[in-house]
């Protein structure tokens, strides 16, 4: 039997018309996700995680200029070229996503009960009291104490970390195949961080679903997910299973991110490490390999010709000229 | 909500009292005699005299103005002397038409204005977009008279199908009534709507923006719920003022509609009591059109918080 992954995004591109020109925010990522399995997507403000995550259900507005090519298949269904219909058949019900901000993300003049109702009206063609029920029923597995009271509130009488759960709720609300987390954390407290991973891991067994989760926090990586991509200036950089990736990574900029961890037994008031320079932006794309200008193994090669993704395990991609160089847990390394 | 209300109510009163005496200042100010109008150019001096005398005219002006006051008090805007009829009496037969014509452009304005805003903004930067803006640009430009005179060279001349000017009360049957006041409706109508259709789309577009927006559309929502449901609300505060305020203005009459087109309204009225001096009437119709004004904008702000559940009176 073939092996069908939940969702296969094959070398995607978002463009993006602003007034300086064109920019490419996503440029030829493929990756995969298989149900039950958890993939981190991890790397710096801008890299284009974002635009990934939001380019699979196409959350752009309708005349923004946004241009997507490549395929991306969900179930076996090509999402790229779906009508809105079938899209919206799918977001919210088969994907769905939960986003960074739960401050913003929820609308104010509503109340939270209304919010999840209403996929669970629009999805599951559930009654008006039915969804009011289940939507009680989804408060409470979420975690939220006293949901039957907690249902007519509007989000401004919740805390963020009570927000983040309604999402959690409205995004899990409907069963979904694949849930997509951008960031779902991040404006959280670390206590708060670790009860909102693991609840997403708990519902994630019961339902047996797929979870995309985009994070910088490579520590929120480590905990939860089982493969990591790292991306760089909207393209992958490194690709590998979570042990692999923290045991033996092969491309600088991970190293790097990983470098810039601070750690317990470190010493204080020793700097920590930082990656050189900056993310160039997108209007200034180098013209070999886009990390060169950062990169303290950068030759002649790296800033004239753009290196490919290299399998160099199962399982194990990256892009770079000089992996051979790099030895375990990413030693023979300057810096 | 209760002590807000009342709190609010009170504030009126001051800001009324302002109004009242700069209203009594300025009408005394000008300069003109209500005996001389009434009497004509043929009268003697003898009868002006004796006239300004009946009417309290040579009365010092602070008397006049304590006796206008202590009538306010007492719910007595005081006396037409033009007219020979109580100025509460003028005002509530000229109110009718206002309120009629008003309410109509009103809803007009809004029933395309709405749509149109809100069409701009899901379009921004299309055609659609510059062809509606263009119009809301002339819609706003071009003078309401001028638009009222084309309407009834086109409609009551050229095809002659509407009355070119009168107005029916609805008493003489509604379809009469629309008749009558549809042009008038219009031509105001275009100028209000404009600027409501500039309003939505501005407030739109930030509202478009929203994170929550994209939430709406991630849960598989259509776009016309996206909008209506999920934007527009959010959208609508500042959309509620421009509506307020273009009503208030519009209760004030009307002044060159409502002269184009004949109609027998507040705008008419302090036209021609202008013309007449006939001052308690003046004072009396700014007073009533200032109350209208802050009313309209206490109700706007209630509605804040029936739209807006962030926003609370109470506390504070």
């Amino acid at each position: 039997m073939i092996h069908v992954p939940l969702l296969e995004v094959k070398n995607l591109r978002t463009t993006f018309s602003t007034e300086l020109g064109q920019v490419t925010a996503v440029d030829g990522v493929s990756f995969q996700v298989d149900s039950g399995e958890t993939v981190g997507l991890v790397g710096e403000s801008g890299c284009g995680k974002s635009v990934t995550s939001l380019s699979i259900l196409r959350l752009f507005r309708k005349h923004s200029g946004t241009r997507l090519t490549g395929e991306i298949f969900f179930e076996q269904k090509e999402l790229l070229q779906s009508s809105m219909e079938e899209l919206q058949e799918i977001r919210g019900n088969r994907i769905s996503m939960i986003f960074q901000d739960p401050m913003s993300s929820l609308n104010p003049v509503y109340t939270v009960g209304n919010q999840i109702a209403e996929s669970l009206m629009l999805h599951q063609k559930l009654s008006k009291k039915a969804a009011q029920e289940k939507t009680i029923e989804m408060l409470t597995l979420v975690g939220i104490p006293s949901p039957d009271k907690r249902v007519n509130d509007y989000p401004h009488q919740l805390s963020g970390g009570m927000r983040q759960r309604v999402m959690i709720a409205m995004g899990l609300c409907c069963q979904p195949k694949l849930l997509i987390a951008d960031e779902p954390t991040t404006a959280l407290d670390v206590t708060i961080q670790a009860q909102i991973l693991d609840l997403m891991l708990d519902l994630q067994k019961q339902l047996q679903m797929g979870i995309l989760l985009i994070t910088h926090d490579l520590g929120v990586v480590a905990e939860v997910c089982d493969r990591v991509l790292v991306m760089y200036l909207g393209q992958i950089v490194e690709e590998a299973s979570v042990e692999t990736l923290f045991e033996n990574p092969k491309h600088p900029y991970t190293i790097g991110l990983m470098k810039s961890i601070p750690t317990i037994d470190g010493k204080r008031g020793k700097k920590l490490h930082v990656i050189e320079g900056i993310v160039p932006s997108l209007h200034q794309i180098p013209k070999g390999c886009r990390f060169a200008p950062r990169c303290p193994l950068a030759d002649e090669k790296c800033r004239q010709h753009p290196p490919d993704l290299f399998e160099i395990a199962r399982l194990h991609q990256v892009r770079c000229w000089h992996h051979e160089r790099i030895g375990v847990g990413g030693v023979a390394f300057g810096g | 909500m209760g002590g807000y209300l009342l709190k609010r109510v009170v504030s009126l009163l001051p800001v009324l009292l302002v109004v009242a005496v700069v209203d009594f200042i300025i009408i005394h100010l000008t300069p003109g005699d209500p005996a001389s109008v009434i009497l004509g150019a043929q009268a003697t001096e003898e009868e002006l005299a004796k006239l300004r005398e009946q009417l309290g005219l040579n009365l010092p002006i602070y008397i006049r103005f304590f006796e206008w006051i202590g009538g306010l008090l007492q719910g007595d805007l005081g006396w037409s002397i033009f007219m020979d009829k109580p100025v509460t009496e003028a005002i509530w037969e000229h109110l009718g038409p206002t309120l009629s014509l008003t309410i109509m452009a009103e809803i007009i304005a809004i029933l395309f204005a709405i749509p149109l805003g809100v069409m701009a903004a899901n379009r921004r930067g299309t055609w659609m977009d510059q062809t509606f803006m263009t119009f809301a640009l002339l819609g706003i430009s071009l003078p309401s008279f001028w638009i009222g005179l084309n309407l009834i060279l086109l409609f009551a001349v050229q095809l002659n199908w509407l009355p070119a000017a009168g107005y029916q009360p609805i008493s003489n049957g509604l379809l009469n009534h629309f008749k009558y006041l549809i042009m008038p409706a219009i031509s105001l109508g275009i100028m209000q709507g404009a600027l409501i259709a500039r309003m939505t789309r501005s407030s739109m577009l930030e509202v478009l923006n929203e994170n929550y927006i994209r939430t709406a559309e991630a849960k598989g929502l259509k776009m016309w719920l996206v909008t209506y449901k999920h934007a527009l609300r959010n959208a609508f505060i500042p959309i509620l003022t421009v509506i307020g305020l273009s009503f208030a203005t519009l209760i004030g009459g009307a002044v060159v509609t409502e002269t184009v087109f004949n109609i027998p309204g507040i705008g008419k009225l302090i036209v021609n009591s202008v013309l007449r001096r006939d001052y308690e009437v003046i004072q009396g119709t700014v007073l009533m059109i200032a109350a209208a004004y802050v009313l309209i904008n206490l109700i706007v702000d209630l509605l804040y918080a029936y739209i807006d559940p962030r926003v609370r009176y109470d506390k504070s």
